[in-house]
């Protein structure tokens, strides 16, 4: 009985021993696993905005990290799910150096549907949330955010004060003045803006379309001229403003005027 | 030169006192190494810090354990500390693995780890150092008796 609890007393000790070198390796080598986000790379095809995100795990540490699952998130400034992404990596071994590239594509028609998108910068905020399972028993999980900033493609959207100006005994001469800025990094407003202009009767004064190609951070400064029947011609009405372009299709926009 | 007695107790001497509180001093020693690495780790953990408080009281009772069941070497009561020295250890291990995710930040990113396994292995690592102590208590019980029986025989 002695020699047995003396062999078992041994025994113990070799248990927490390499139980304590174990706990003391892993959590060492935690901290020698580096990750870091490279800069996302954002290109427009067709109405769709791509961005590849490439990350670097660089495992300085003993163990290996397996069953790598990597999910991200766009999101807005309201927390509306735009975009998401998985991957899945099977093992970074010890030692070991790997970048990948998580490819998220939105489309933009979806991002601008809602209006504020179009008309106030803001910014997306991408959301990545990785599980892993380091030296094949401990589950790990991070969360890192990354804030990618949205600029509105028609910023600061105004329709000036129209301009009346008699053109003949029946037609009236009406200047309409637009600008806006295109704060979007990303692309360029490419298409036509339509407008019509409505009076208080409800009666179509006149309408008029424009071709818009107005490249990304850049300001437009335009005119829409008609020529409106003087019986039409009413003090207060609605100007409707609808847009087709390369990245989106948005209107009627209602502007009252007078 | 004669070992010098203390309490009367056969062999117990102020040689072996010291020899003890030696023993004992070094155990502590090791063990309060230890577990500063460990808590000076786990402090980077936000859900530790509701554990520093319990773990200094841990560490505490440990050492005043180590020193007990030393200077109680050879008695029952070197069993009874070793076992409730045993017993405190899962208890503390079941206490601190309770929320068993800890979450710490490293630059921008929030890691977030899963100590189970941990919890797992020193919980084992505990209940065998209990499962010990019970026997080593049973063997000396057992011893006991043997001497008791042995000097009843000789009585007679």
């Amino acid at each position: 009985m002695k020699v047995s609890l003396k062999a078992l007393g041994w025994a113990i000790r070799f248990f927490w021993i390499i139980a304590l070198a174990f706990a003391v390796t892993c959590v060492y080598s935690v901290t020698l696993i580096q990750a870091s986000f490279g800069e996302p790379n954002i290109t427009l095809t067709q109405r769709e905005l791509n961005i590849e995100l490439p990350i670097t795990f660089n495992n300085g540490g003993y163990y290996a990290l397996t069953d790598f699952n990597l999910t991200s998130l766009i999101v807005d400034d309201q927390k509306s799910q735009i975009g998401r992404a998985t991957s899945f990596i099977a093992k970074i071994g010890p030692q070991e150096n790997m970048t990948f590239y998580q490819n998220m594509g939105f489309n933009l028609t979806e991002v601008l549907k809602h209006t504020r998108h179009l008309f106030n910068d803001s910014s997306l905020t991408l959301n990545g949330i990785g599980h892993l399972v380091y030296a094949s028993m401990i589950p790990f999980s991070f969360e890192a955010n990354i804030t990618i900033p949205w600029g509105a493609p028609l910023h600061n959207f105004t329709i000036h004060e129209l301009s009346f100006s008699l053109y003949n005994t029946t037609h009236v001469r009406l200047v309409v003045p637009i600008s806006f800025q295109n704060h979007s990094p990303y692309f360029g407003v490419l298409g036509n803006i339509h407008v019509e202009i409505v009076n208080d009767r409800e009666q179509l004064m006149g309408t008029d379309a424009l071709s818009l190609n107005v490249q990304s951070t850049t300001n437009y400064v335009g005119q829409i001229e008609l020529f409106i029947n003087t019986v039409h011609v009413t003090t207060t009405g609605e100007i409707r403003a609808s847009f087709e372009t390369n990245s989106f299709n948005y209107g009627p926009l209602v502007i009252p005027y007078g | 030169m004669g070992e010098k007695r203390v309490n009367g107790r056969k062999g117990f001497t102020v040689k072996k006192l010291v020899w003890r509180l030696l023993k004992a001093f070094i155990k502590t020693v090791i063990i309060y190494f230890i577990f500063e690495t460990i808590t000076g780790f786990m402090g980077s953990f936000e859900s530790f810090q509701d554990y520093q408080m319990l773990s200094m009281a841990f560490m505490v009772l440990y050492v005043i354990f180590i020193f007990a069941t030393e200077l109680a070497r050879g008695t029952v009561f070197q069993h009874v500390f070793a076992i409730a020295n045993s017993m405190m250890f899962i208890l503390y291990f079941a206490n601190i693995f309770n929320t068993s995710a800890f979450s710490f930040a490293v630059e921008q990113i929030q890691l977030m780890i899963d100590l189970r396994f941990f919890l797992g292995i020193f919980v084992v690592g505990s209940i065998l150092g209990l499962a010990k102590n019970m026997l080593g208590f049973i063997l000396w019980m057992n011893e006991r008796e043997e001497i008791w029986m042995a000097y009843q025989i000789k009585s007679q």
